[in-house]
């Protein structure tokens, strides 16, 4: 039994010894800016910024971003509650939560949340009204809408998602979605159930659409942040980062970068509007 | 008339060899005694004849072992015979007390309701019958739904000897059946098989020259699992030449 | 027991050859041990406490009236309508516990019996073996092998349904469960049936009839427990209900519907506001199930078999063997054919995969080892917080865990033992994901009272993870101790060594290889989890571990992300790539406690 042991020790010793963690050594020659800044929330802000933390950290190694997702009511709880340095959210905050936590709301993008399909569906046009009645349930066949015969599987978000919060209230105008939908964590989460399934019918921000899925027209207009920055396309919603108080530090400066025209060159690549 | 037959009998658990070119000719009723070493190989050579060594990892038989069962030799080995049928009809006893973990009469009617599928009545008739025959009847005719274990290691061993004769076997095998008992228990075993051995055919193995010099009407010595000698009563009887025996066997 | 060997033993003076410094040294040793062990009475209490503490609010609400509590016992879960309502999540969870049970139980009776005797003997070792590995799968690689496998196959063989549903959830659970129940069975199978066999056969009967009319009725209690514990485990998995079954608040009209557990529930809905009903919840969902376990706990123990032989009745009835046989088989071709077709399925898909980029993305790997240069895309940073995570709950609960198990084992009497027993049996069988939603409660209380910077870290999830493997760790110890010869202690005692001296000098080096075992399958169980670190930390981008209180990434969780979410097919190949590693790295553990000799009691593991 001992001799095994041996190599595997020596093994586990090297392993542990590159695991060491980045510390006081890593002083390089940047702006000899340290620290971390924990971001939280929303996810359809998600693709922004990571690329943004990996072009900071490439720059400033002693710099620690970490970013996590769980929707917009992660991000307004985390960031009230300061378990996250930055909370996204996908929605303006309520007064509410203003008042009680103190938050400060710095909008960086404009984003359309629209109705999508799996690209082999060959409905390419939808009306509000029939929106609103496959999410209520009320139509429950693609034929009806002019595709193949198949039930239509719903995809739905959770409650803590801006995302939701925004198709609910604009496209779906309040009304009630069907229980039966399945239901998924993110905006990555709807694009993979609606690219894996042929018969799905779901929502993301539409800077989350790519070849895998499709937006049918609504009401004859396409769901593309041109539409939705001329106004033709309705159903919007700004993209906020929040802090508690005012920012300080690190995080000020993530937030002016995001900000400044190479955040909204990510946010543009990414398939989002800058705000002025 | 003999009962058992075996020629050339030879047993091996993984290779290791533990009888080798065994002859045997065993006589109807008897009983016959076995003796021999530790480690002699009686109990394998018990086990080669209702085939249970088959049970056991490893285990190669070659050789002969003929039965006679209802009046004719048959080859215990042979391609017609299913071991499980084979083991209703020559019973065995174990050295230590062996009963199934159910009540005393479900002892008896379970081997004979699952092996050879016979009929209630039938089973309740022979149950009553092999307790009596077993000299146990009387003292458990009143508790017969108590669990087995209640009993103790004597009637334990009566009530196995029992569960055997239930099936109607011709051929007892009692592999050293008062090893775990106590000097009036084993009296009373050893009685009970003397009345038996008319009826069947009794090979015992014992560790005892002085069993086998009270039960045995026919006594073996099996040698390093090769080579039995028959031992005359004349041996026996006679002091002087019973005690070295009994040095050079134990 | 242990007591009367040692009457001499710790009052001795100079005889017994114990100095007064060692003496003193040998009470602290004796003190350390017992509050080892009341440890685990103090996790019990406090995980309770806690889910008590915060679920307060639903009964005492500050805006009046106990109003609150009705709402969450509903059935209808809308928070955007103030619907609060947890029982079609715990209908849900019940009913994928029953229907997972109803799956794995007779499969995993039949494979049992397969095994001893109902199949061909050269199948028998190969089989076994089959059901041990698939104890060393993740469940997390269950969840991502069967959301791309089973889930379109569901989806496509039957019409209107997402293929994310009751059925899927269900068949998979029943997979996890199957090697709890089997190994149970099969344990049980193996004490009984060396007494019986040649008795049985001797009389006649076939090897079919001595396993299912005489072994298998005596090992009546094991059949009761296999099935609450394989229950257990159905009800407390957090992952597979989340990955596979839909989410849907609803109760399912078919088992073609989705539905929603309530451990999927906790993980899914933790992040909302803190005072509100929504979150109070939460707390309720984890009460539920902690009362779940504690149900599941006593009728285990009031089904431990009594000591004696028991009488048993047995069924005459014809055909049993038939339908046994049937049984069996049916398991022996059913089983190996899922598993095979869930791990070939990964192989095909994550074996591409592997490779120098699958660890370090664009990096160059000696840059990453020595340099720390950060990885994007890459598994690095994720295996090395695997193994911070891993190292450090190890180094919390491993002292902990196997003090508690000595004291247990050697020194424990009374109430007290058994209080610190029934604990430790509980913390085995508690959800994981209530560890981390203990954890999470934990932070946010310190939050409020002294240490306001308080946050969900790599800290906290290896103090989680410590709870969670600490119940292995005890009873592996104590089965290793209680297993080792009663003349061990009597030979010890007559020589005039103490009791800590005989502990610590013959007793432990004597179990020391079952006692690595426990610790080795602990770790295998820290490396795997997912629901714990969901709560408590674990993020999808966090690169290298830095401090401990930083957040960090894992294997387990990178995995589900990214079976979740992939932005690209390259993504998906990382997560299969992640899923093969994890799965090489459990397996091995396992094996390695294999060979060491863990114990079959570390059988039931609580799920993922």
């Amino acid at each position: 039994m001992r001799k095994p042991l041996h190599p595997m020790l020596f093994a586990f010793v090297l392993l542990a010894l590159c695991a060491l963690p980045v510390h006081a050594g890593e002083l390089d020659a940047f702006a000899g800016k340290t620290g971390k800044i924990d971001i939280a929330g929303g996810t359809a802000h998600i693709p922004v910024m990571k690329e943004a933390a990996k072009r900071i950290m490439q720059k400033a190694p002693g710099i620690r971003i970490t970013v996590a997702g769980g929707g917009s009511g992660v991000g307004v709880q985390k960031a009230g509650e300061g378990l996250a340095d930055i909370g996204n959210t996908g929605r303006a905050l309520t007064e509410a939560e203003v008042a009680k936590f103190g938050l400060k709301s710095f909008a960086f993008a404009i984003d359309g949340v629209a109705a999508v399909v799996n690209p082999k569906n060959p409905v390419g046009a939808l009306t509000h009204q029939q929106v609103q009645d496959i999410f209520a349930g009320k139509i429950t066949n693609w034929k009806q809408l002019g595709g193949h015969d198949a039930a239509i599987h719903l995809y739905t978000r959770d409650e803590a998602s801006g995302t939701r919060e925004v198709f609910w209230e604009i496209m779906l105008k309040k009304g009630a979605i069907a229980p039966g939908a399945n239901v998924v964590a993110s905006n990555g989460a709807m694009k993979t159930a609606l690219a894996g399934d042929a018969d799905a019918i779901g929502y993301v921000s539409i800077g989350h659409i790519d070849q895998t899925i499709k937006a049918p027209l609504l009401d004859g207009v396409a769901p593309t942040q041109d539409n939705a920055k001329s106004g033709k396309y309705p159903v919007l919603r700004k993209l906020y980062m929040n802090t508690k108080g005012a920012p300080q530090g690190i995080v000020a400066s993530f937030i002016s970068y995001i900000q400044g025209p190479e955040g909204a060159a990510i946010t543009a690549s990414d398939g989002y509007i800058p705000t002025k | 008339m003999t009962a058992i037959v075996i020629r050339d009998l030879g047993v091996s658990f993984n290779g290791r060899s533990v009888l080798r070119g065994l002859n045997l000719d065993v006589a109807a009723g008897g009983p016959t005694v076995l003796l021999g070493r530790s480690g002699s190989g009686k109990t394998t050579l018990l086990r080669a004849i209702n085939r249970l060594n088959e049970c056991l990892p490893g285990c190669a038989t070659t050789g002969s072992v003929r039965l006679r069962l209802d009046g004719a030799l048959v080859e215990a080995y042979g391609p017609g015979i299913r071991p499980e049928s084979l083991r209703t009809r020559v019973g065995m006893v174990f050295q230590t007390p062996n009963p199934l973990p159910v009540d005393i009469a479900g002892n008896i009617a379970l081997p004979l309701a699952l092996a050879q599928g016979l009929p209630k009545a039938e089973i309740h008739v022979r149950v009553e019958s092999s307790l009596r025959e077993a000299g146990l009847w009387d003292e458990v005719k009143d508790r017969l739904d108590a669990p087995a274990c209640s009993l103790s290691g004597g009637q334990q061993q009566r009530l196995c000897l029992a569960r055997a004769l239930a099936a109607r076997p011709e051929v007892l095998l009692l592999d050293e059946p008062t090893a775990s008992l106590d000097y009036q228990a084993s009296r009373g075993i050893e009685d009970l098989l003397l009345e038996l051995a008319p009826r069947y055919t009794l090979l015992v193995v014992s560790h005892s020259l002085t069993q086998a010099r009270r039960l045995g009407r026919d006594v073996l010595v099996l040698r390093a699992g090769a080579a039995l000698e028959a031992v005359d009563r004349a041996t026996l009887a006679d002091p002087e030449r019973f005690s070295r025996l009994m040095d050079e066997l134990f | 027991m242990a007591d009367a060997l040692f009457l001499n033993g710790a009052g001795g003076g100079a005889q017994s050859g114990a100095s007064a410094a060692n003496r003193i040294g040998e009470r602290a040793a004796l003190a350390l041990l017992s509050g080892a062990a009341g440890a685990s009475v103090l996790c019990v209490a406090g995980i309770l406490g806690f889910l008590a503490w915060f679920s307060l609010p639903l009964v005492f609400s500050e805006q009046g009236g106990p109003g609150q509590l009705a709402s969450v016992i509903s059935w209808t879960w809308q928070p955007t309508s103030g619907h609060f309502g947890i029982l079609p999540m715990a209908t849900g969870s019940l009913l994928l516990g029953a229907s997972a049970l109803g799956l794995a139980y007779p499969l995993g009776l039949g494979l049992a019996l397969f095994v001893n005797g109902l199949g061909p003997g050269w199948a028998a070792r190969p089989l076994s073996a089959l059901v041990r590995l698939m104890t060393g799968v993740p469940t997390v690689v269950y969840g991502l092998a069967s959301a791309f496998l089973l889930v379109p196959l569901v989806r496509a063989g039957f019409a209107g349904t997402s293929g994310f549903s009751w059925l899927a959830a269900a068949l998979v659970l029943a997979l996890l469960v199957l090697p709890t129940i089997v190994l149970l069975l099969d344990g049980q199978l193996r004490l009984v049936l060396p007494g019986l066999g040649l008795t049985a056969a001797a009389l006649g009967l076939s090897r079919g009839q001595t396993l299912v009319r005489l072994a298998l009725p005596l090992c009546g209690p094991g059949l009761k427990s296999a099935a609450v514990l394989g229950f257990g485990r159905a009800v407390g998995d957090t992952l597979i209900p989340l990955m596979l079954s839909g989410n849907a608040a609803q109760l399912p009209h078919s088992p073609l519907d989705a539905l929603r557990a309530l451990t999927a529930h906790i993980g899914l809905v933790l992040a909302t506001d803190s005072q509100s009903a929504a979150y109070g919840s939460l707390f309720a969902c984890g009460l539920l199930l902690f009362c779940l376990s504690l149900a599941a706990n006593t009728a285990l123990r009031a089904l431990r078999p009594a000591t004696g032989r028991v009488g048993v009745r047995v069924h005459l009835g014809p055909g049993l063997e038939a339908a046994a046989s049937a049984l069996a088989w049916t398991a022996a071709v059913l089983v190996p054919a899922a598993v095979s077709a869930l791990l070939g399925f990964l192989l095909l898909r994550g074996a591409p995969a592997i490779g120098l980029a699958l660890f370090f993305g664009d990096t160059p790997p000696l840059s990453a080892l020595l340099h720390g240069a950060p990885v994007f895309d890459g598994l690095w940073p994720a295996c090395l917080g695997t193994l911070w995570l891993v190292a450090l709950a190890s180094v919390l609960a491993i002292p902990v865990g196997i003090a508690g198990g000595i004291h247990l084992a050697e020194f424990a009497t009374g109430r007290a033992a058994r209080l610190a027993a029934f604990c430790v049996d509980l913390l085995a069988g508690v959800p994981s994901i209530l560890m981390g939603l203990f954890g999470f409660a934990l932070i946010l209380l310190l939050r409020r009272t002294f240490w306001p910077s308080a946050n969900t870290c790599l800290l906290l999830s290896a103090l989680c993870l410590a709870l969670l493997v600490l119940p292995y760790l005890v009873s592996t110890t104590h089965s290793s101790l209680t297993g080792l010869p009663a003349g061990l202690r009597l030979t010890c005692a007559s020589l005039g060594l103490s009791r800590w001296q005989a502990v610590r000098r013959v007793l432990l080096p004597a179990a020391r290889q079952g006692i690595m075992g426990g610790v080795i399958l602990a770790i295998g169980r820290a490396a795997e989890d997912t629901a714990v670190i969901l709560l408590t930390g674990v993020v999808a981008g966090a690169g290298r571990p830095g401090a401990l209180t930083d957040k960090f990434e894992a294997l387990p969780f990178t995995i589900y992300y990214l079976a979740a979410e992939h932005q690209t097919p390259q993504e998906l190949d990382l997560a299969f790539g992640a899923a093969l590693t994890l799965l090489a790295l459990t397996l091995a553990l396992f094996a390695l406690a294999r060979r060491l000799g863990a114990t079959a009691k570390a059988v039931g593991r609580p799920a993922a």
